[in-house]
């Protein structure tokens, strides 16, 4: 990916910092085998992963990265990372693993443990906007576009900046007013258990 | 049988276009399809709420299953995660039993009856690249065309048996029997970069230029895709990115689109007049 384009984000030239030792923990590894259902252990770090990852350039540790501090127990540094938030699961790196290692889903992983804990995404407005995806399936079945990202700008205070992108959605059919739902979404409701309820 | 069209949360509202031209061409070409009440498919949910992602995709399908139809979608991030939570389903039976303890308040259950199938396998598998062939009216010679796979379909290709996640050919074959000429170019495995938009909008745009500049150098006239995320990348983020100057315009369409044309649909019926850049488009006069 090109370098120059890509605007690295928290590749700050940033001194590596000291390895607290009480802070590792031994279990992270296994923790994340068992949600995954793949070995992070395995990986040989022969950065095949991150070679072929298209956002490596705005990482912060990269693929590889996040393996070796998962199997070294960096429970910090990996939650409080980036890249498992760059991580868009194109599976990219997991097809190319030579040690059949399914990357994405140590990602996937990981998000999840970020958000049980309440340790804050590195990408800031991820929250705000995968809340209100989820509240809009809640109420109409689908995803509605257009409120969505009228609540998402209220939440990230960003409203007026893409005001003229709106518009030129509507002209050209892109973006609907009216929701596409689907008969009874109160059916819906019930599927998004206890563990998350939007707001 | 028909197949249950699952058009997805972004096709018909947001990529029109996409939709008028997938109903037109499996009209046209004898596919049978119905829709049913579906919802989203839950990849949108899948990095923040993997229940509920699994729970969403469940429902879909137990509402194909219920009617004992096969789903049929020319999206492939609906395709690919249909598929992986399907197939995560089969695997976990503890998850079978919550999903279908809510499922049963609607009277469906998953039991995993319902097929899942892309646009471009069934027209690859089932009516074949021949008889596509045979089928074209106005081969679309010269045309050179960068066919864009999409991340979800293709990979984890255990899952989802698309073709070969390292070397795929199913969308170059498909396109050759549209009488177009398919170029080799180097980013045509990569992520469209559209899932990334919200996260990160500049790296977003990044991807995107690297993909227009890969397929332009490999002398490409057009991106073609299969996917509405890819779609909306190309078609409706890609003009406003030119509009800022981020990016050299790339003209693009998806695949029914193209294949309608071969098969001398009028463009009307093809949804053409909503894309972006389709003043290139071979035979605009024709029709």
């Amino acid at each position: 990916m090109n370098k120059a384009l890509a605007k690295p984000i928290n590749q700050t030239d940033k001194p590596a910092s000291p390895v607290h030792v009480d802070e590792l923990d031994p279990d992270l590894t296994f923790e994340v085998a068992e949600k995954s259902g793949t070995k992070s252990r395995d990986c040989l770090s022969c950065l095949t992963c991150s070679s072929g990852c298209p956002f490596y350039a705005a990482m912060d540790y990269g693929p590889h990265g996040i393996m070796r501090r998962v199997n070294y127990g960096l429970r910090r540094e990996v939650l409080q990372s980036n890249t498992i938030w760059l991580c868009v699961g194109c599976h990219t790196c997991s097809a190319c693993c030579p040690m059949r290692i399914d990357i994405a889903a140590v990602m996937d992983a990981l998000r999840n443990i970020a958000l049980k804990e309440g340790v804050r995404p590195a990408e800031p407005n991820v929250l705000a906007f995968h809340r209100e995806v989820l509240n809009s399936i809640q109420r109409y079945g689908r995803t509605h576009k257009l409120e969505i990202m009228l609540r998402y700008k209220l939440q990230s205070g960003t409203w007026l900046k893409d005001v003229g992108v709106g518009l030129k959605m509507m002209a050209k059919h892109k973006l609907d007013l009216m929701p596409s739902k689907i008969e009874h979404p109160e059916q819906l409701a019930g599927l998004f258990g206890p563990v998350w309820r939007g707001k | 049988m028909p197949f249950a069209i699952f058009w997805g949360c972004k096709t018909g509202y947001y990529q029109r276009g996409y939709k008028m031209a997938t109903g037109a061409v499996i009209r046209e070409l004898g596919i049978k399809a119905v829709e049913l009440e579906f919802n989203c498919c839950g990849y949108p949910v899948r990095e923040l709420y993997f229940e509920a992602f699994i729970q969403s995709a469940a429902r879909n399908l137990a509402l194909a299953g219920h009617e004992g139809l096969d789903i049929l979608t020319g999206c492939k991030c609906c395709f690919g995660n249909l598929k992986y939570a399907d197939h995560y389903l089969r695997e976990d039976t503890a998850m079978q039993k919550v999903v279908n303890r809510q499922l049963e308040k609607e009277g469906l259950t998953w039991a995993g009856q319902a097929g899942i199938h892309h646009l471009l396998t069934v027209l690859d598998q089932e009516t074949g690249p021949e008889m596509l062939h045979d089928r074209v009216v106005l081969p679309l010679q010269g045309t050179r065309i960068a066919a864009h796979y999409g991340c979800q379909a293709l990979r984890p290709s255990r899952i989802t048996e698309f073709d070969n996640p390292l070397n795929p050919t199913i969308f170059e074959r498909l396109v050759q029997a549209t009488g177009a000429t398919s170029v080799n170019w180097y980013r045509r495995l990569e992520c469209c970069g559209d899932p990334v938009r919200i996260k990160n909008p500049d790296l977003s745009i990044g991807q995107l230029k690297a993909k227009t500049d890969s397929a332009r150098a490999a002398g490409a006239d057009f991106i073609c895709a299969a996917c509405n995320n890819c779609l909306m990348q190309f078609n409706v983020h890609q003009p406003l990115a030119v509009a800022k100057g981020l990016v050299r315009e790339m003209p693009n369409l998806a695949y029914s689109q193209l294949l309608g044309l071969s098969l001398g649909l009028p463009r009307q019926a093809l949804g053409l007049e909503d894309n972006c850049y389709d003043k290139l488009l071979p035979m605009s006069s024709a029709a």
